[in-house]
């Protein structure tokens, strides 16, 4: 399926650019973007919590497109040229959840930062917040697109989507109700019907199970990684990529690691074989993972 | 990188990585129950980058959920094996993305170069490779087609080229489900865990597919027909090698009656025994070395 015509004098130093950098942003649009564009045209249909989290996946979409450009990940022309076919849509999600009480607590400063200043229109698009003041290397990309991967598969998870939607936008009593009364909010995406858990389950098991194994791979990964390259611009270039996901899994935000833990004592507690010790040791291990993306250590957690 | 990613028809999340050069081999991974087809193989992703055996290989990551039978599954993963071994990857990948602007023109695709310096020449082997229950479809599906081959009455027919192409498959696994589950079920393994395994695996006991294994019969009955079609025919696709995790506690260790003696690996559990680590490459090389 060819996409532009070769040049018989073309080296293959010549070649090399167009096929990889086009390629990577052929998958991360069809992989990342295709399904919130989808979701994106509905939203007039949809309840607001839904709807917001539409927006708000459009704009984590755009940070990941951001970084991928900064690292020379994908091609800046073919990049900008992805953003200006989706604008408007951007600046409708940027326009709405600006004014979210919800935007001063999922996002840090320098994300806002970075959004302020790509949509101002002062500047040519992806020309702030550089990781990397000259070239990244080719470790940077390996650790994007892996964790680019990962992170797609864990967002786009059917069963995964009502719990993380409700875990985020719902209010606090809200949350309550629904754990108590084990009935997922209305105005959030509905669990497709799978054969994975009986009716019976609590309706988080999927959500904070899928999550869990989601922190385990991306910290066994970042450890893998961590290990060899050690240089402060990829210490930064790891916290971003941490930042960008952080609206959905905001572990430093104590109302939401409440939120998660309460949850995932409802799943443990469903299993009347695990004493009250085990118990205790599955607590334990969760937080530790928490730590990974926000939560203080346990000796600070209480003062947090 | 010597590989583009690819999104696949069958699933979303499924993936294919193709090669830049002329692929000579498809590399097909299955996951397991619960498993996911990106985080069960992470990070093949990266670390085939680094080893030069794996330049002409096209890896497809297949992706399924979960049902109450083997059979269905295998009967879904059958037509993206035959499509495999028929058209290389033409059937199977994701269309490029199409812009508003710009319908009727691939903006976003890989160049006409990569295409053609691809080539068009079929794969001239496929290696099928899974984790856990993934393993039971492969096994399911290879025995479809072997059977096939019996013909009417136990005459045997001549195989088809892509049925030939899959049976004879290099086929690696990793914890496979192939000899069942731990002895006291999953109320065994209380013990010696960690506690959000432990979690994980109690959710098991709830899968149907889980609770339709668990009962012998259909393990008993696979193996007897994968150990007949290989007294029969030989076909390579029916000897798989197998790997285990000392630490593994969800699986029985154990082959079939014909195959080698399968690998236990020091330290790794039923999870982390597929994926490859810069400290644990044995994933990548088990593969590789079968080619």
């Amino acid at each position: 399926m060819p996409a532009e015509s070769q040049n018989p004098n073309d080296t293959p130093s010549q070649i090399e650019p167009r096929i990889l950098g086009p390629a990577n942003l052929n998958f991360f649009l069809n992989d990342r973007l295709s399904p919130i564009i989808e979701e994106f045209t509905a939203i007039g249909s949809y309840p607001q919590k839904r709807s917001n989290f539409i927006r708000a996946e459009l704009l984590e979409w755009f940070l990941w497109l951001h970084l991928g450009v900064q690292i020379g990940y994908f091609p800046l022309p073919l990049s900008r040229r992805a953003v200006y076919e989706y604008f408007p849509m951007i600046l409708d999600a940027y326009d709405v959840i600006s004014e979210t009480p919800f935007f001063q607590t999922a996002y840090t400063p320098p994300l806002r930062t970075i959004w302020e200043s790509e949509f101002s229109g002062r500047q040519d698009l992806f020309a702030s917040a550089r990781v990397w003041k000259e070239a990244a290397p080719s470790e940077a990309s390996s650790f994007f697109q892996t964790s680019s991967v990962l992170a797609s598969e864990f967002v786009q998870d059917l069963e995964t989507r009502p719990f993380i939607q409700a875990i985020t936008l719902s209010t606090d009593a809200e949350w309550e109700q629904a754990l108590k009364d084990n009935k997922s909010l209305d105005d959030v995406e509905q669990n497709e019907s799978t054969d994975n858990f009986p009716d019976n389950a609590h309706w988080t098991t999927p959500g904070v199970l899928s999550t869990i194994d989601y922190l385990r791979t991306v910290r066994q990964f970042n450890l893998d990684e961590w290990e060899r390259i050690s240089s402060q611009e990829f210490a930064s270039f790891r916290q971003r990529l941490r930042e960008i996901q952080q609206w959905r899994l905001n572990f430093a935000n104590l109302p939401y690691r409440l939120r998660f833990q309460a949850a995932a004592q409802t799943v443990v507690k469903q299993f009347k074989l695990i004493e009250q010790p085990q118990v205790e040791q599955f607590n334990n291990e969760i937080y530790d993972l928490l730590t990974d993306w926000g939560a203080p250590l346990k000796s600070n957690a209480t003062s947090a | 990188m010597k590989h583009i990613l690819i999104g696949l028809k069958q699933d979303r999340r499924a993936l294919g990585l193709l090669s830049k050069r002329p692929p000579s081999t498809a590399i097909v991974f299955n996951h397991g129950f619960w498993g996911k087809p990106r985080s069960t193989w992470v990070d093949f992703v990266n670390l085939i980058e680094e080893d030069e055996r794996w330049d002409d290989c096209d890896l497809f990551f297949y992706g399924h959920r979960s049902n109450k039978q083997v059979r269905p599954l295998a009967d879904k993963f059958l037509p993206f094996l035959t499509e495999l071994a028929t058209r290389r990857e033409s059937g199977v990948i994701s269309t490029p993305f199409i812009a508003p602007s710009s319908i009727g023109t691939t903006l976003f695709g890989p160049s006409a170069d990569f295409w053609n310096t691809r080539g068009t020449s079929p794969y001239k082997q496929m290696i099928l490779v899974a984790h856990s229950a993934g393993a039971l479809i492969i096994r399911e599906a290879l025995c479809l087609v072997a059977g096939l081959e019996r013909g009417i009455e136990g005459s045997k027919t001549e195989p088809s080229a892509s049925d030939a192409m899959m049976l004879q498959s290099i086929v690696r696994f990793f914890a496979p489900a192939h000899r069942g589950f731990l002895g006291a079920g999953l109320l065994g393994i209380v013990k010696g865990i960690s506690k959000i395994d432990l979690v994980t695996a109690l959710c098991l006991e709830w899968n149907p597919l889980y609770k339709n294994i668990e009962k012998q019969t259909v393990l008993d009955d696979l193996k007897k027909e994968t150990e007949t079609l290989w007294e029969e025919y030989k076909y390579p696709a029916l000897k798989a090698l197998s790997a285990f995790g000392s630490e593994e506690t969800i699986v029985n260790i154990g082959k079939y009656d014909h195959e080698d003696k399968e690998k236990t690996l020091d330290r790794q559990t039923h999870t982390s025994i597929c994926k490859p680590r810069h400290d644990f490459l044995f994933p990548v090389e088990f593969i590789a070395d079968a080619s």
